[in-house]
């Protein structure tokens, strides 16, 4: 399992890149692509430069256009273009009216379906990879292993490192108003008592571990609003994949990695009282 | 004429007379698994003489997948003519062959498909053979006014977010289902020192909206909660 890491600017490509991730992705701040408030390449001329670095070290290097918005379609489509055109590895794509544009444009890039797509079942995976030629699938969150496992069969995943980015409800598909870590509504506390539902921490780490055995390929980072905050998950999925590559069975995976993530705690703690974001 | 519908889950009791107020039920859940409704809830529909069955259907894991292949099937079997409410693509794509069946294009991923080029959702919608898009959003319901789009138009709920990890069972929906949520039909939710009400009704999060009137909405459906109809 390699490391997929979304990047911003220059600083931020030359800091993972020296750490050794393996894949990177970006986007633009005029193309709609789901994180608010995150930074990005100044214009299309900074990410094909970004590339190149990039296909120096021999590495991947993705493009995001994974939020619907018909205004920005014209925009998206020939940023895609531009892109494919000076040789950028592929497009992390949701709309599917922006899938069936690049199938008419008969360019062929190496597409991974967005996270946000809602493929839950190797049916949905299946017509994607035929309509489509989606080479790969960012695994929604809100699934287990067990039942991605047929998805897995079909097409490259990818995941997230879910104990410290996963959204308690269907990302893509929650309208609460959320603008960002500092908002959060479904991290809040309602009537007293109530709060929304997530896997736990243990179950997130045991879905990795799975989903490793299983044979997904891309433990990814998305692209944080605060810098510093990317940085410090980045390091704990180094470290979490080292303790998966070296354990011997699930139990002690967990009993390793839940120690370690406790550990990091208090970094994001420090972190969350630093630039006001719920935790 | 503006056709009148009413959703229930299958856990759902009113009277036929009441009943009798809809011109069409639905029956199941855009939003939770554990409430695809069984073949048996289709023949007791039927049985209270309800001749327009909409079956409402979720996002599909794979096991569920094959759950509403054999639904919808069975359920073609003792009705002639029968709609299907979705939000999965893959099933919406296996199912637009099949005869006898009206596709609709559920909540919450309806959402989704309106923020597509106008041109871009017509051609889809044609090629999936999608008959009304259901909705309960009055901006996008008046931006396609002249655009020969066809809307249902869920009342008086309006979606803001779902989750697979139960708020009631707090545990994936997958798991063996307790139905906690049908002890209370409808809860408040209200944050500490704010005045804005989130609504959860099973596995899924709503606020209020009202029913609008425009020549492109051809039919409404109250989401029963248990209220007085």
């Amino acid at each position: 399992m390699n490391i997929q890491v979304g990047v911003g600017s220059f600083k931020e490509l030359e800091f993972f890149l020296k750490e050794g991730a393996r894949e990177f992705y970006c986007g633009l701040s005029y193309i709609p692509s789901h994180v608010e408030g995150t930074s990005n390449f100044k214009n299309i001329y900074e990410i094909i430069k970004a590339d190149r670095i990039i296909k120096k070290e021999k590495k991947n290097f993705f493009f995001t256009a994974n939020e619907i918005d018909s205004s920005a379609f014209k925009k998206t489509i020939d940023a895609i273009l531009k892109l494919h055109e000076n040789g950028i590895d592929g497009f992390i794509i949701k709309d599917l009216s922006l899938l069936e544009e690049i199938k008419n444009k008969k360019i062929r890039p190496f597409l991974i379906l967005s996270t946000l797509s809602m493929c839950l079942n190797s049916k949905t995976a299946l017509f994607y990879k035929k309509n489509y030629r989606i080479k790969r699938i960012a695994l929604c969150e809100q699934i287990t292993p067990e039942e991605s496992k047929k998805i897995i069969e079909i097409a490259e995943t990818e995941v997230f490192l879910k104990h410290r980015e996963s959204c308690r409800n269907f990302n893509g598909l929650c309208f609460l108003s959320c603008h960002g870590p500092k908002t959060t509504p479904c991290l809040k506390t309602y009537n007293e008592t109530f709060t929304m539902p997530g896997f736990s921490r243990e179950e997130n780490l045991k879905h990795l571990y799975r989903y490793y055995k299983y044979g997904t390929k891309i433990l990814k980072i998305g692209r944080s609003p605060l810098g510093e905050l990317s940085r410090v998950i980045f390091f704990e999925a180094k470290n979490i994949l080292n303790i998966l590559k070296n354990s011997k069975n699930e139990e002690e995976f967990l009993k390793h990695s839940l120690k370690f993530t406790k550990e990091y705690d208090k970094v994001y703690k420090k972190l969350s009282v630093k630039y006001g974001f719920i935790c | 004429m503006l056709e009148k519908a009413i959703q229930l889950t299958p856990f759902d009791r009113i009277s036929p007379t009441e009943l009798k107020k809809f011109d069409r039920v639905y029956i199941g859940s855009n939003f939770c698994s554990n409430l695809i409704p069984k073949i048996s809830d289709i023949i007791r529909l039927k049985d209270l003489g309800v001749k327009n069955i909409t079956v409402s259907t979720p996002f599909l894991t794979d096991n569920d997948f094959n759950k509403t292949i054999k639904l919808i099937k069975e359920s073609l079997k003792i009705i002639s003519k029968i709609e299907i409410s979705a939000n999965d693509i893959g099933l919406i794509d296996k199912i637009k062959e099949i005869k006898g069946l009206d596709i609709l294009l559920a909540r919450p991923i309806s959402h989704d498909w309106l923020r597509m080029n106008p041109k871009s959702l017509k051609k889809f919608l044609k090629r999936f053979r999608i008959k009304y898009v259901e909705t309960d959003e009055e901006y996008m319901v008046k931006r396609f006014k002249d655009a020969k789009i066809n809307f249902s138009f869920h009342y008086p709920l309006e979606y803001l977010s779902m989750s697979r990890i139960c708020p009631f069972e707090r545990k994936i929906n997958d798991a063996l289902c307790e139905y906690r949520c049908l002890n209370k039909n409808i809860v408040e939710l209200k944050e500490t020192g704010r005045k804005d009400v989130i609504y959860l009704k099973n596995n899924a999060y709503f606020k209020k909206n009202i029913p609008v009137k425009t020549k492109n909405i051809k039919r409404t459906v109250l989401f029963y909660y248990g209220q007085k109809i």
